[in-house]
């Protein structure tokens, strides 16, 4: 079975690596990127970066930047998704529908009522919906759903208005009724512990400050938390690409040491602008790709992956199906690992990345992780 | 292949020697001398040379979610690093896990031991690890703010059912010993409680931080875990709180092992007119007089740091003074943490102080075998700044030159101008190499006796031993040469120590159903295979004590 292929035509693995390597090699600056579900491949990934003198990014990083940005500029108080179903008695929902894409998270928090706390185990869990005026998938959860009508453009504001409630200042209604917000920023006040839910991908840097200002205000006297969502495998690729590059991704290694800059490393903006004059990709899309705008290693999950106009074009397993993978598990705050579901041929697109970088290393002479 | 360190001045009191002797390495690990002179295929002149086993750190926070949330909180001091090397201790230390693998190399250090991994982070932790060269690593898995535990001790489990437990975390999270850190402070806060000490009840368990503390220190002592329990006290910072904390702890030690963790940030009274004072001779005292306990120091450097800590109490109150001004604090399923900047800064009489009390700990337990060499990396200071608390230690003109640049008021509540000893280079090797390896229980290393793994360090003696332990002239790690003149040369993979355990069966399908049940969570995900580290040879294992 053909699991490689140059300019459209069958060749060994070894053969396609090799080309792979040397297209690399002679690009000015190269660009990493695609879809890293797989944790694996994003450390080989960083290698390939770091020896080409490339720039790493991932296809869906623009999702998670403001969420990135706030909290390094600003911080926050957060909280797991497995503590919320215990712990939070009242549960603040921001936005039309945060739980899209995290349904796994939705079911972990809300199917069953809060049992650890004082206060508020043995009681059933207040949940309010701050968007527009639908329970949609709460019609059905455990616990007291209200919905408070707010526009999904004013979110960042209506959490400017009920921190400035909570603090007894003067402040206008904004997005809310007369007294609503006043009422609301009670509520949470009297929580036995207050959870903040939103959509991290849907707010911008600003708004998701404003709820950290808010979970930060309400920690001077009771306890709250925010929970960021951000559905996919996108953060958990930002966060191993902190430990092995010291950043979030967008992070560029031709001058030596990496630098990582949000908009100069996009990767979108590096091809348009022709910037980069080649590419390597990860994709899990069924179907074609145009990527004849630059010269491009292709590693597809596509069952049938050639003739898409790649250079270079690997056939890979799908992570966690076709081969193990380690991602990183919302509901568990953190990385698991995933065995296959069952044994194949396929390839890891983590083995092809590692023997990337592993010839580009010999060109560097370099001593570098030999695998000891 | 034979290699023969030749003709250095060799320092390990393991064996108790001390004296210009030739040392030979074979197949990765230190052998006796041929019968044959001159049959080694390879010497390394070490001829004026010292040499020591690869130093040993027990506490340095180089790994896992808490660490990695520091990096994205913090990327303007790796960008310092790429930029203006040297500006800072923590900029020195860059900001990645290849970094730290060779900045550790560099001064001759070649295990070090991560001391706060969460059972959730396991797998993230040992990711990180194995991203790690050159050095061997290890973890201590966090216990003693989590349901389960204080479920189990509320219910009055037998001690078998709790040994079960823990013994189950520590084989899942593939660790090396236990870490109770302000046990029940994080589930108190929860419920939020804002100030909390030893005989404080965690709400709604009704179990006290005592009753944690000893319920662990038994469990982890019954099911002969090397390491004694690793503890870090209740009010971590608190003047007059901090200090009580600890003596309470160590008396409550009570015949059996316990280790404090950063002894210093406890050494806090409350006397003059700031409210801040040294406790350093008085903690000093009670640590010679109980020969159970074990500590590190945690020392203060100045300059700009971070602080890493599962102590989500401490960390929330320790916000307000975050500098810069942010911070990241977690709610999670047990400990939780908190990430927030810290700026020591040398003209602060608290912050000279807390240097001051350091050195006090460091300089007045008298036993080197019990006092552990750390700054709690990053929380007292940057591990790049080992080489000059080397000099401090070893050196008294260096201190008073130290002292001479701290606010005069600082010297009346200090007894450090006075204290003359200086370590030995033996006391040095004893600190950093043979008692850490015997307190972790791995034999294999920390002395340069025959059969040891063959790590070894050789420094090129200088007055400055800032400038000797800031730049090995040789490290071997596994008998390959890694380091040359303070430069790495190789950079190896090493492996995570891990003990060598198994979890009863019947705990394991009880723990399926509780993390299920109670957190909508698998427990197969708190457990770390080996092959997703994609390391040839991730772990080594250490032989549990029987
Ligand atoms: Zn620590």
């Amino acid at each position: 079975m053909t699991t490689a292929w140059i300019d459209g035509q069958p060749v060994s693995s070894g053969e396609a690596i090799r080309e792979a390597a040397k297209l690399l090699s002679m690009s000015r600056l190269p660009l990493v990127t695609g879809r890293f579900d797989d944790i694996s491949a994003l450390r080989e990934a960083a290698r390939v970066a770091g020896f080409s003198g490339g720039v790493l990014d991932h296809s869906d990083l623009g999702r998670v930047a403001p969420l990135i940005e706030a909290l390094r500029d600003n911080g926050i108080i957060r909280i797991s998704p497995g503590e919320v179903r215990r712990r939070a008695d009242r549960v603040l929902v921001v936005g039309a529908d945060p739980f899209a894409g995290s349904e796994a998270v939705f079911e972990q928090i809300f199917a069953v009522d809060p049992d650890l706390g004082a206060k508020a185990k043995g009681g059933q869990r207040e949940i309010v919906l701050l968007g527009p005026d639908e329970p949609g998938r709460f019609s059905e959860v455990k616990g007291h759903v209200r919905t408070v009508g707010c526009p999904a453009d004013q979110l960042g504001d209506a959490i400017g208005v009920l921190r400035a409630g909570l603090g007894g200042k003067p402040f206008g209604d904004g997005p809310f009724e007369e007294g609503a917000a006043r009422a609301l920023a009670g509520w949470l006040k009297d929580a036995a512990f207050a959870a903040i839910v939103f959509d991290a991908t849907e707010l911008d840097a600003i708004s998701i400050e404003s709820v950290a200002g808010l979970v930060s205000d309400l920690n001077a006297e009771t306890r709250a938390s925010a929970l960021p969502l951000t559905a996919g495998s996108v953060y958990g690729a930002a966060e191993g690409a902190i430990w092995v590059t010291g950043f979030p991704l967008r992070t560029a290694f031709g001058r030596g040491d990496p630098e990582h800059d949000m908009m100069l490393n996009d990767g979108a903006w590096l091809i348009s602008s022709g910037e980069s004059d080649a590419r390597i990709m990860l994709s899990y899309d069924e179907t074609a790709l145009d990527v004849a705008d630059v010269p491009t290693i292709l590693l597809s999950t596509a069952e049938e992956p050639a003739g898409e106009g790649a250079r270079v074009i690997f056939k890979i397993g799908r992570p966690g199906v076709d081969h193990p993978m380690v991602h990183h598990e919302p509901r568990f705050g953190s990385f698991v690992s995933t065995p296959a579901e069952h044994h194949g041929m396929a390839t890891n697109a983590a083995d092809i990345l590692s023997a990337i970088a592993d010839q580009l290393g010999k060109a560097h002479h370099s001593n570098d992780e030999a695998r000891a | 292949m034979l290699t023969c360190l030749k003709g250095g001045h060799v320092v390990d009191p393991a064996n108790g020697i001390d004296e210009v002797r030739d040392i030979f390495i074979k197949d990765g690990k230190i052998v006796d001398a041929p019968a044959e002179a001159g049959s080694a295929n390879e010497t390394v002149d070490c001829s004026g040379m010292v040499v020591m086993a690869g130093a040993i750190d027990i506490h340095s926070h180089i790994a896992g979610g808490h660490v990695n949330t520091a990096r994205l909180l913090l990327p303007e001091w790796h960008r310092a690093f790429s930029a203006r090397p040297g500006e800072t201790a923590l900029s020195k230390v860059g900001w990645t896990t290849k970094e730290t693998g060779l900045r550790y190399a560099e001064m001759g250090f070649t295990t070090v031991v991560e001391p706060a991994m969460g059972p959730q982070a396991a797998l993230h932790a040992h990711l990180e690890l194995a991203d790690i060269p050159i050095i061997d690593k290890a973890t201590l898995v966090v216990l003693g703010n989590d349901d389960m535990l204080m479920s189990m001790i509320r219910d009055g489990e037998s001690d078998e059912a709790i040994a079960d437990y823990v013994l189950w975390t520590v084989d899942a999270s593939k660790a090396l010993g236990v870490k109770c850190i302000n046990a029940g402070g994080s589930a108190a806060f929860k419920e939020n409680v804002r100030s909390y000490a030893f005989d404080t009840e965690v709400p709604d368990y009704g179990v006290s931080s005592r009753q944690i503390l000893k319920t662990l220190q038994k469990a982890v002592t019954d099911a002969g875990i090397p390491h004694p329990l690793h503890v870090h006290c209740n009010n971590l910072g608190v003047p007059g709180a901090s200090a009580d904390a600890a003596e309470a702890t160590i008396r409550a030690s009570e015949g059996m092992p316990l280790h404090l963790a950063h002894i210093q940030f406890y050494g806090y009274g409350i006397e003059g007119r700031r409210g801040f004072s040294s406790k350093g001779e008085e903690l000093a005292r009670l640590i010679n007089e109980n020969p159970d306990v074990t500590v590190d120091i945690g020392q203060v450097m100045f300059g700009q740091t971070v602080t890493i800590s599962s102590d989500e109490m401490r960390q929330f109150a320790g916000r307000a003074q975050a500098s810069p001004g942010k911070s990241i604090i977690m709610d999670q399923e047990a400990n939780g943490g908190g990430v927030v900047p810290m700026n020591y800064k040398e003209k602060s009489f608290f912050n000279a102080l807390q240097w001051a009390i350091g050195l006090e700990l460091f300089l007045l337990i008298e036993d080197p075998s019990r006092v552990f060499f750390t700054t709690d990396h990053p929380n007292g200071a940057p591990f790049t700044t080992y080489p000059d608390i080397f000099a401090l230690l070893m050196d008294r003109n260096v201190r008073e030159k130290w002292i001479e640049a701290l606010p005069k008021s600082v010297k009346k509540w200090t007894s450090l101008p006075e204290i003359e000893r200086e370590y030995t280079l033996a006391e040095i090797a004893t600190m950093t190499r043979a008692a850490p390896a015997k307190l972790l229980g791995t034999r294999d290393r920390g002395h340069l006796g025959s059969g040891a793994t063959a790590d070894i360090s050789v420094y090129r003696p200088n007055d400055d031993k800032a400038k000797m332990f800031g730049a090995a002239a040789y490290l071997f790690k596994d008998g390959v040469k890694v380091v040359e003149n303070g430069a790495v040369v190789a950079k190896p993979y090493g492996r995570a120590l891990t003990l060598k355990t198994h979890s009863d069966a019947k705990m394991g399908s009880r723990l399926d159903r509780y993390f299920d049940e109670a957190y909508g969570l698998q427990s197969r995900w708190f457990k770390v295979e080996g092959s997703a580290l994609r390391r040839e040879t991730p772990f080594r294992e250490v032989p549990c004590l029987s």
